[in-house]
């Protein structure tokens, strides 16, 4: 369990991250959100005990990051946003070299490399050159390495930038098939779309201070006061929406150019049916009835300003 | 009532911890993998070593030179000559192969990853000074034939071989053997000492090529332009006591003494006066060098910056 407590980092007068504090189960894939300079780097290099908090902890498995760092970074894979990989040595010896540092038993060296090799798809690579793999190659080998002493909490700043889509969707894949695995993942990102779809937990952090944080659904839900509603019909699109205006729990009717009424409803699921069912019976012919989903992306927007310090 | 207070103990460094020190820092430190690269560095060519190989292609073709140089000087040319030469390689040589060596991983940004690994400083710093100090073993190793060949067939001052020669006055001084063997000891320490030097700027500079600058900037003054200034006031104490640890005047007072029948009659220390003192300084050069260096590579990129900002009022 990753126990994050009031963690503050100051310098000089500015404060990049304040007071932020969250709990992480094993399994969870925390998704950190924030615009450039928000404090997400800074919050992972305090994790990964590269920074020295100006206040506040984390304590990993009953650890404390700031009473016994060199345990705390054995138990931790820190993968920053770029990649610092030696290019003179050969992707074995790259890890060979970590495992060494990990203090991995040397008997089981060789099966600990075969292992990560192929969990990151990379085996086929073992004798090459590290400057010759690809960007997308060189991140996995990233990430590769930060599985060698099989870590209980793995940091991945910004793991996705400058892949190519292909590269993208592989290295989500393998972040799933970490949280399934039991390891608590924090992903940092400013690309949303990216971290859709694999993280259970988010964390939204603007101007070093969490606005929300919690299972992604929740989140998402408790940012939506109101739902859109997109109502299509074939003809008659003044009446209706006349029609709409005055029924119970819709706050706000605007008309599209291309002859579409979205509609911001406040009422239940059952009012909801209602509206559809009295359109249908003043005899509208409605071609679409659709509730918008918000997303991350919205709920980012709607709680930030962009504003960096 | 007096209370008597127990005589402070001593503890002795264990020869345990020394053992195990030993292991960690040396037999076992996983930073190693920097003697490969190094190899891989400067001694292989290939894609994008372009550089690296023609510098390899002019020391061998400079090396060849040397030797051909000897070959036709036998008998003429004195040891001590190659050990100038060396120790002058050895200057340039040890901030080509040591200045990147920690300013680099931060450029290469592969620095934190090793800060954040379970590592200690002192791991780092030292796997980087055995990497280097395997580039400065091949240096020697290559000038070491040439030095043992003219040894053998120098004719300077007697009709036999130089260091076979002992004068009936040195009677209990040093034979030229042990001479010689000092000499390469001042220019190995000597070289050791600037590896520790360069690698103490390199763990303090954000940038490379910082940190060479710095380092032969140093080495410059240090070496040739202070010690010019000493020379051009005239002689006195101070100034003979500061040349004294100059490796070059070290090596070449060793070999005066050698070659002087009068300074053995009157110098009962021998060749050790000079060459001794030089040894040790080195060696304690280095050590405060390294620890030094250990102590500063602490900071992690972007952490903190060569010169602290004073925090404003």
């Amino acid at each position: 369990m990753l126990d994050v407590r009031n963690l503050r980092k100051e310098y000089g007068p500015l404060t990049a991250v304040n007071n932020i504090s969250f709990t992480l189960q094993p399994g969870d894939v925390l998704g950190f959100i924030g615009s450039n300079g928000a404090g997400k780097t800074t919050t992972i290099r305090m994790l990964a005990t590269l920074l020295e908090p100006t206040s506040g902890t984390a304590v990993l498995n009953g650890v404390d990051i700031l009473g016994n760092p060199m345990l705390i970074r054995r138990m931790i894979g820190y993968m920053p946003d770029f990649f610092g990989l030696y290019d003179d040595v050969k992707v074995w010896e790259y890890l060979d070299f970590f495992a060494t540092i990990y203090s991995v038993p040397k008997k089981h060296r060789n099966e600990v490399i075969e292992n990560v090799l192929e969990m990151t798809d990379l085996t086929i690579k073992r004798e090459a050159m590290v400057q010759s793999l690809s960007r997308g190659m060189q991140q996995r080998l990233c990430l590769a390495r930060c599985l060698v002493h099989d870590p209980s909490l793995l940091l991945l700043d910004e793991p996705a930038s400058g892949l190519d889509p292909r590269a993208r969707a592989e290295l989500k894949e393998l972040i799933s098939e970490l949280g399934r695995m039991g390891k608590i993942v924090i992903v940092s990102s400013h690309i949303l779309p990216e971290l859709a779809g694999f993280c259970n937990m988010v964390g939204i952090i603007e101007k070093g201070q969490i606005l929300a944080f919690g299972p992604v659904d929740q989140v998402v839900k408790g940012m939506q006061s109101a739902r859109m509603i997109r109502v299509r019909l074939m003809s008659d699109v003044d009446a209706a929406a006349g029609l709409i205006c005055d029924h119970e729990g819709v706050l706000h009717v605007e008309r599209a150019h291309d002859g579409e009424i979205r509609v911001e409803f406040a009422g239940d699921a059952i009012q909801q049916a209602d509206l559809l069912e009295d359109l249908i019976k003043a005899g509208h012919r409605v071609i679409g009835f659709s509730e918008e989903q918000a997303d991350l992306e919205d709920v980012f927007l709607k709680l930030t300003t962009g504003a960096v310090q | 009532m007096v209370s008597l207070k127990s005589p402070p103990t001593i503890n002795p460094i264990e020869p345990s911890r020394v053992r195990e020190l030993w292991r960690k820092l040396v037999v076992e430190n996983p930073m190693t993998i920097e003697i490969t690269r190094f190899r891989r560095h400067f001694l292989e060519g290939g894609r994008g070593k372009s550089v690296n190989s023609m510098i390899l292609v002019v020391a061998i073709i400079a090396y060849a030179g040397l030797l051909l140089v000897i070959a036709n000087v036998s008998g003429d040319f004195p040891p001590v000559g190659l050990i100038f030469i060396q120790t002058g390689v050895f200057a340039l040589l040890a901030p080509a192969i040591a200045y990147s060596s920690i300013a680099g991983e931060r450029e290469r940004r592969s620095w934190d990853l090793l800060l954040a690994a379970p590592i200690t400083h002192a791991q780092i710093v030292m796997g980087k000074f055995l990497a280097c100090l395997a580039g400065l073993a091949t240096a020697f190793g290559l000038f070491l034939v040439p030095t043992l060949f003219t040894a053998l067939t120098y004719r300077g001052i007697s009709s036999g071989s130089y260091y076979d020669y002992v004068s009936p006055q040195a009677q209990g001084a040093l034979p030229g053997w042990r001479a010689l063997i000092e000499q390469e000891l001042v220019s190995i320490t000597f070289g050791m000492a600037v590896i520790a030097f360069t690698l103490f700027f390199s763990a303090r500079c954000r940038r490379s090529l910082m940190a060479l600058g710095v380092t032969l900037t140093s080495l410059f003054l240090g070496l040739l332009a202070i010690p010019s200034l000493l020379m051009a006031v005239g002689e006195n104490d101070g100034r003979d006591l500061l040349l004294t640890f100059h490796p070059m005047f070290a090596i070449n007072r060793i070999e005066e003494y050698q070659q002087s029948w009068t300074a053995r009659s009157f110098d009962p220390l021998g060749p050790s006066w000079y060459g001794v003192p030089q040894i040790l300084l080195n060696l304690g050069i280095t050590a405060m060098f390294l620890f030094w260096a250990h102590k500063t590579v602490n900071f992690a990129d972007g952490d903190k910056k060569f010169i602290p900002v004073k925090p404003s009022a």
